[in-house]
Parts: structure tokens; C-alpha cells; sequence
């Protein structure tokens, strides 16, 4: 099904906007973009097909990181030159997983316990539980370790240690070689940072996420650059994964512009909500809610999957 | 209202079939709808923070 065939009842907008607060504000409390619940609960909550989900998403995020950038630039945080190279191996990721999603679109149906499934639902709901798994169990694992050190229970040590083999990444001498002065970084193979652009572009293109969860450790531990320096860097970046995803997802017939702007209306404010009530909570305890959070999220794609095998 | 209607209908055209091409317009819309969106909120909350002198939430983006 593609935007045009997909009819968003109008009344629907404020409901969708107040969606897109919640969905907003939790990504603002807890330091995120939230696109990564957002694309899986459309689907759950509204049926919105997840190619739909996926570019209305990307057009939402377009317009979040838009602002945000806006903001950090007065910061000085941001490597235009490492932002610049990554786009294009970005963009190759992002075109990429537009297709594998569009190829999924037009599979048709498989037949799963004697039930006929959509394939592009089962395996998006599938690669979605999967993500999320990953990324809850990784932010309450982190989050019980980081309150068991502050307890005093283990040693106290500044930054994890980044394993030998991505340390090993950054040492690459892969010609061509390029000096970053932003960020500090006096030689880096410029295959290494269009690896990191592509991997992030491609989870983009197919799953609606902005890849910061896998770029901001990529850039800290691979490249090497300082931390605000890549939170700037990653926001710049998915303004223009988001915007191709976007332009690449609208040739497909994947954008809902009704849908773009209430989900715009709704995270721009929420973002906002949430960003100032982080300051009052404790930042372990917001990420081990975080990572409960993504925890329901899976709870209820499985729900939802379980449903329609029923009926 | 209007505008909502407008966005509905402009969507309407991109419906995939063999050899389907989405109309400029559409897709035009897509990518600036966003892009203008998120530079008015993003100046806007500059000049709040210029005109009040409070820093507010940086927000998501991620």
C-alpha cells in the first residue's frame, strides 16, 4: 500500500499530533530521537503500513534535526567536513534500504502457521523486535552498572574501553586518507567513515531510525572524536539522511504529508517538554527507564503480530 | 483545515503501479514541508532563548 491508497481520516490529526508528543517528549526525556518507537507503534496503534510508517517518519525527522541543528550551530559542534564525507556513504545506505523496504512491499504474502501474513509486516515487525531487544537490553544493562559504580560497589572508571577491534578500525591506512582538524583526528581512511555513514544510511532507509545510537559510539570510539563534537555532527548528519530518506522515500509513494505534519506538530513540542524535564531526573535512572521502555515496545509488536496470525 | 485537504489530496497521487512517478509537487512538498517546519521552530526557539535569556531543552533530533 503506498500513501495514496492509505486514507488518514483528518479528524485523526490532533490524535496523531498528541502521538507524535508522547513519542517527542520521550525521546526528549531520555536523550533520543524516538523514531525507532515511533515507526513500530504507528504500525501498532494507528495500522499505518510500515513502508508509510517508515518515510512519514523520515520526513518527521527531517524536520526535528532541522531544528536542532539550527541550535547547536551557535554551539561551534559540529564537523561540517566529517559531516560532508559521511553523507555520501550515507546516502548510498539510505537508497539501499529504501529498496530492500520496497522490494519487501511488493513480495506479497507468506504463510505462517497455516495463516497468510504480509511479508513486509512479519519481517519488519521481526527486525523491529530485534532492535529493540538489542537496544533495551543494552541501555538497562549499562544504566545497573553505571548506579552499581555510583553505589561504589565496583570501580570507578571514566569511559568503557572500546575493544581492540574497533580500536583497530581507527588505525586503518586505506588510501585515501583524510585529516579532521574539527575533531581533532589527524589521519583517518575515508573508507572508514563512509562504512559508518552506510551502515547508519541503510538502518535509515529501512527501518525510519536516525542511526545516532549506532553513529555517536561509532564516531566517539571509531574516529575518535570528542563527544559534543559528534552529537553535533550526528544531528547535522541525519538532517540530510532524513532528507534524502525522505525525497528517496516520496518517489516511492511512502510519505504522508498529513501524517509528516501532525507527527511534526507533535514531537517539536514534545521534544521540547521532555528536553526540560531530563534535568530533573537522575540520567541512569532515565536510561534504565528507557531501555524498560523499548521493552514494551516489543511487548506490543509481538502482541500485535500474535493478533493478526489469529484472525 | 484547508491546508490539511490540500496535503490529502496532493498525497493521493502517490500511488505505486508499473512505471509509477510521483508527482513534482509531492515530492517537492515532502522534502520542504519538514526543512521549513524545523528551521521556524529552531529560530523561534533561538530568539525565545535571546529574548527571555533562558536555555531551553536542546530536544531529540536523534
Amino acid at each position: 500500500m503506498s500513501a495514496g491508497d492509505f486514507l488518514l481520516d483528518i479528524g485523526n490529526f490532533p490524535y496523531l499530533a498528541l502521538f507524535g508528543l508522547v513519542v517527542g517528549a520521550l525521546g526528549g526525556f531520555f536523550g533520543v530521537g524516538g523514531g525507532f518507537l515511533m515507526v513500530p507503534l504507528l504500525n501498532v496503534v494507528f495500522g499505518v503500513p510500515y513502508n508509510i510508517a517508515v518515510g512519514s517518519d523520515l520526513g518527521q525527522m527531517c524536520g526535528m534535526s532541522t531544528a536542532a541543528t539550527v541550535r547547536h550551530m551557535r554551539f561551534g559542534n559540529i564537523d561540517f567536513k566529517l559531516g560532508v564525507l559521511m553523507i555520501v556513504g550515507t546516502a548510498s545506505g539510505v537508497e539501499l534500504g529504501a529498496q530492500v523496504l520496497e522490494l519487501l512491499k511488493h513480495v506479497g504474502s507468506v504463510s505462517l502457521l497455516g495463516r497468510q501474513i504480509d511479508t513486509m509486516t512479519l519481517v519488519m515487525s521481526l527486525v523491529y523486535v530485534a532492535l529493540l531487544v538489542f537496544l533495551g537490553q543494552a541501555m538497562v544493562r549499562e544504566s545497573l552498572r553505571t548506579m552499581r559504580r555510583a553505589a561504589g560497589q565496583t570501580r570507578l572508571a571514566a569511559e568503557e574501553p572500546a575493544s581492540t577491534a574497533v580500536v583497530r578500525l581507527r588505525t586503518v591506512k586505506l588510501w585515501p586518507m583524510v585529516s579532521l582538524p574539527a575533531s581533532g583526528i589527524e589521519s583517518v581512511s575515508l573508507w572508514v567513515i563512509l562504512g559508518i555513514g552506510f551502515a547508519t544510511g541503510f538502518l535509515s532507509g529501512m527501518l525510519g531510525v536516525g542511526g545516532g545510537f549506532i553513529r555517536m559510539p561509532a564516531l566517539v570510539y571509531i574516529l575518535g572524536c570528542p563527544t559534543v563534537v559528534a552529537v553535533g555532527t550526528d544531528l547535522f548528519e541525519i538532517m540530510f539522511s532524513a532528507g534524502y530518506g525522505v525525497m528517496t522515500h516520496a518517489f516511492k509513494g511512502n510519505v504522508h504529508l498529513v501524517l509528516v505534519l501532525a507527527l511534526l506538530v507533535g514531537t517539536t513540542v514534545g521534544a521540547q517538554l521532555g528536553a526540560s524535564y531530563t534535568r530533573r531526573a537522575g540520567g541512569p535512572w532515565v536510561r534504565f527507564g528507557f531501555g524498560c521502555l523499548a521493552f514494551v515496545g516489543v511487548f506490543m509488536v509481538v502482541l500485535k503480530l500474535y493478533l493478526k496470525l489469529l484472525h | 483545515m484547508e491546508f490539511l485537504n490540500w496535503l490529502q489530496n496532493l498525497g493521493r497521487d502517490a500511488s505505486p503501479a508499473p512505471g509509477f512517478q510521483a508527482r513534482p509537487a509531492y515530492v517537492l512538498v515532502s522534502v520542504f514541508l519538514p526543512v521549513l517546519v524545523g528551521l521556524t521552530v529552531g529560530y523561534t526557539l533561538k530568539l525565545i532563548e535571546r529574548v527571555l535569556g533562558v536555555e531551553l531543552g536542546k530536544g531529540g533530533g536523534h
